[in-house]
């Protein structure tokens, strides 16, 4: 019983790792991306 | 806390100054276009710390790439978030003085104090040559330091002089324009005043008259007309003095240079070590033919080094491996489940990935090499005489050529791009050129099929080809892009080749090292919990009768004919025990939830040869292509199908037959499946990190239409690997 938790809590740990890893990279960030305006130069 | 700003053009040492200011460890290579975005840093000087800032390089300041607008606007406090400098420190080559000095005339005109700092003083004492820094000093009104980066000296008086500047306020005089100059700037100052949100600098009004397509104009709100009109009289009265108005600028800039630097320049006796060689040097390198047949063979040294050099480091980290499932799989005995998730999953995964540091090592010691020589630059030049028809030139293939450590940085790197298109082109195929983490998968499947049949120098020449058949593709895909979808006008080459250098041992040391860092650290943070999910679903689920079921049918077959062997069955290590249990294993996961997955998505891939577990692997790829191997690792130490005698992924990936269907029996990895297997994951877009990337620089859109690509390419190239050689095979 206390084994199959154990598994359980670190398939759990993956999956929210890797769930939260996809989130951070997909969530738009501050900054440019692809839109170069806002690097445009005033000169 | 003053702000201290690093400019100068590209690749005369800025980051190496920044590094040795501040005691940190960024970037540096020798060609243009290593820095692409700020860097801060603390720099601690006589009067207390400050903050430097590492820009990419410029040439000028009518910058028209990503990475030289950055600086641009760094400089004119426009960056939000961050502060105009309180002093510029202008990093000139003091080889190359008078086209540097071109700049810092530019930035004078800004009002910021300024130190100049001659770099490369080595460079330029090598070549016998001098520089008169009292005279200089004198005759430019900024304090001037003699530097040489990449060993630390001059950086203790460079300090005094920034902190004496920050005290002082010397800024560099401006130059003066002529008559006609003045009174065109007047001219558009008038047909502007009072359209712009704020009034423009005599600077800015300098732009719109020199540069064609300056990025003044958009603060122009109203009366263009006007503002226009006004603009090409004064071009006109420049063409009348005998001036190109797109050249005025630097025509006069130069002649006032001249005069400025008359005699700062000496011959200091004879030139001790000669000059550099890097023209002689270059006539071999860039050769139409003998530059090729020698970058090619470059390479081949280098890919067989990577192969060859790896293999006993390789055995000692999988004699590790089994060591440590050994001990683990003790302590554990009593709980099979997780025991299983410990040694078929964690140990056996994310080892059987971690065998492949050693490659990754020797692959990044080369290509530091390759950068901080000087080579990468010519590199590109001699792309661009091969595949310069396609579209992409100098500009596209360095960003390219660094694809092949890594598409991240390679995709940053097109930073340094001016034209818009070109850019995103060459975004859109550097992920097709061979990364690094592809090179696991080359060495894991090349080791296993290639080298035993063929020998070790058909096994170096298969992973060079494989690291060729990306840009194979990335060509012609460019000269599509730019000739039907995006349409590029062909953009002129321009790059400058840096001279060569002695690489320095602490760089290409240090390259290596955040190689493997960053290794070590996909293995134990993403590479890990894949692998951890991939267990379970292969794990699970565990039908309560299944292991009797398969039991009685083990004894019908095997005990019934022959009882005498039943006693067999009580040594756990006898033949029939391993048998039976490995029976169980295969039954297990042969039910299982992946199991399911994947033979439902196989007939997808049986055109290529795949079987349900390739197809697993490939799919639990799609985040981080490397996962294939820990996969692979788990599936086959799960199933039940490692050979006890040699434990590692390449035996049992020989060993694999095909368990039912037409070919049972026979192997599952044949010579197409196996390239089938490469070509797959070549051309494959099976990397997050780099999606979003891409999809940060140009739109989620285009990302996703490259995955699309990506991903069917790579598959027809499976398939007609696989189809054509299956034919030419049999
Ligand atoms: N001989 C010599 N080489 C130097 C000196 N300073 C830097 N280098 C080398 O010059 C090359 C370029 O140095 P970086 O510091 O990357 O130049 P950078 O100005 O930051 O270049 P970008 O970021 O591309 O604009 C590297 O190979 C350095 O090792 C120097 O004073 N003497
Ligand atoms: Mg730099």
């Amino acid at each position: 019983m206390l084994e199959s938790i154990v598994v359980a809590a670190i398939v759990l740990a993956a999956a929210a790792f890797l769930f939260n890893k996809w989130r951070k990279t997909t969530s738009p960030k501050k900054g440019c991306g692809g839109n170069c305006d806002c690097h445009k130069t005033k000169l | 806390m003053k702000h201290i700003a690093l400019i100068g053009n590209p690749n005369t040492g800025k980051t190496s100054l920044f590094n040795c200011l501040t005691g940190m460890r960024q970037r540096v290579g020798n060609y243009p276009g290593v820095t692409v975005e700020k860097k801060l840093g603390t720099a601690y000087l006589a009067d207390g710390p400050a903050t430097m800032i590492d820009l990419p390089g410029a040439y000028s300041l009518s910058a028209s790439s990503l990475d030289e607008r950055v600086a641009v606007d760094v400089l004119s406090g426009h960056l939000p978030g961050i502060e105009r400098p309180d002093i510029v420190v202008c990093v000139i080559d003091a080889t190359n003085l008078k086209r540097n000095l071109f700049l810092a005339m530019q930035i004078a005109e800004l009002g910021i104090p300024m130190v100049i700092a001659l770099n490369l003083w080595d460079a330029l004492e090598q070549r016998g040559l001098s520089i008169d820094i009292v005279e200089l000093e004198k005759r430019l009104g900024v304090p001037i330091v003699a530097t040489v980066g990449r060993k630390g000296i001059g950086i203790s008086e460079l300090r005094d002089a920034i902190s004496k500047a920050a005290t002082q306020e010397r800024c560099l005089a401006p130059m003066t324009w002529p008559a006609e100059v003045n009174e065109a700037v007047n001219n558009i100052h008038c047909a502007a005043d009072g359209h712009t949100a704020v009034p423009l600098t005599d600077m800015e009004v300098r732009r719109l008259l020199f540069d064609a397509n300056s990025a003044v104009l958009d603060r122009v709100q109203s009366n263009h007309e006007k503002v226009r009109a006004s603009i090409s009289e004064g071009r006109e009265n420049l063409r009348k003095l005998g001036l190109n108005p797109m050249a005025a600028e630097a025509v006069l800039c130069y002649k006032h240079l001249d005069k400025l630097l008359e005699g700062v320049i000496k011959q200091a006796g004879d030139a001790p070590n000669g000059p550099d060689g890097t023209e002689s040097i270059d006539k071999l390198m860039l050769h139409r033919f003998a530059g090729l047949l020698i970058f090619a063979a470059m390479m081949y040294v280098v890919f067989q080094a990577v192969y060859s050099w790896a293999g006993p480091l390789m055995d000692l980290v999988d004699g590790l491996k089994g060591w440590v499932q050994g001990i683990v799989g003790g302590w554990l005995e009593p709980w099979p489940m997780m025991s299983s998730l410990m040694t078929d999953g964690i140990i056996e995964g994310v080892g059987a990935f971690a065998i492949f540091l050693p490659q990754i090592l020797i692959l990044f010691f080369f290509i530091a090499l390759l950068e901080d020589t000087g080579y990468m630059a010519r590199a590109a030049f001699l792309m661009d005489k091969l595949f310069g028809w396609c579209g992409l030139n100098g500009k596209s293939f360095v960003p390219m050529l660094s694809g092949y450590a890594c598409a991240i940085p390679g995709i940053l790197a097109t930073r340094t791009i001016e034209d818009p298109k070109a850019r995103m082109v060459t975004i859109l195929v550097t992920p097709l050129m061979s990364c690094s983490a592809r090179l696991p998968v080359y060495v894991l499947l090349i080791g296993a099929f290639v080298e035993p049949k063929y020998g070790p120098w058909a096994a170096g020449l298969a992973l060079f080809v494989m690291h060729i058949v990306g840009l194979l593709v990335a060509v012609p895909a460019a000269y599509i892009l730019t000739k039907f979808v995006i349409k590029t006008k062909p953009q002129p080459f321009l790059l400058e080749m840096p001279s060569y250098r002695l690489p320095r041992m602490q760089d290409v040391l240090f390259r290596m090292w955040m190689a493997g860092k960053e290794f070590v650290i996909r293995a134990g943070t993403i590479i890990l919990a894949i692998t951890v999910i991939v267990w379970a679903l292969l794990y699970f689920p565990r039908p309560a009768g299944l292991e009797d079921e398969v039991t009685k049918e083990f004894y019908a077959e095997h005990i019934e004919p022959n009882p005498a062997s039943a006693s067999l069955l009580d040594d756990p290590d006898s033949e029939l025990s391993v048998e039976l249990s490995n029976t169980i294993d295969a039954a297990y996961i042969n039910q299982s939830f992946m199991a399911r997955i994947g033979k439902a998505i196989q007939p997808v891939f049986a055109p290529a040869g795949f079987d349900w577990k390739i197809t697993v692997g490939v799919v639990a790829s799609f985040p981080a292509r490397e996962v294939i191997i820990s996969t692979l690792g788990v599936i086959y130490s799960l199933g039940g199908d490692v050979d006890e005698e040699s434990p590692d992924l390449m035996t049992t990936l020989s060993n694999a037959t095909w368990k039912e269907g037409p070919r049972a029996g026979t192997p599952i990895f044949t010579l197409p499946v196996v390239f089938a297997i490469m070509v797959f994951f070549a051309l494959c877009q099976q990397c997050g990190a780099t999606l979003a990337v891409m999809a940060k620089e140009i739109g989620w859109k285009w990302v996703a239409g490259s995955f699309v690509f990506q991903t069917s390419i790579a598959w027809l190239g499976a398939v007609l690997v696989y189809q054509l050689g299956t034919a030419i095979l049999s």
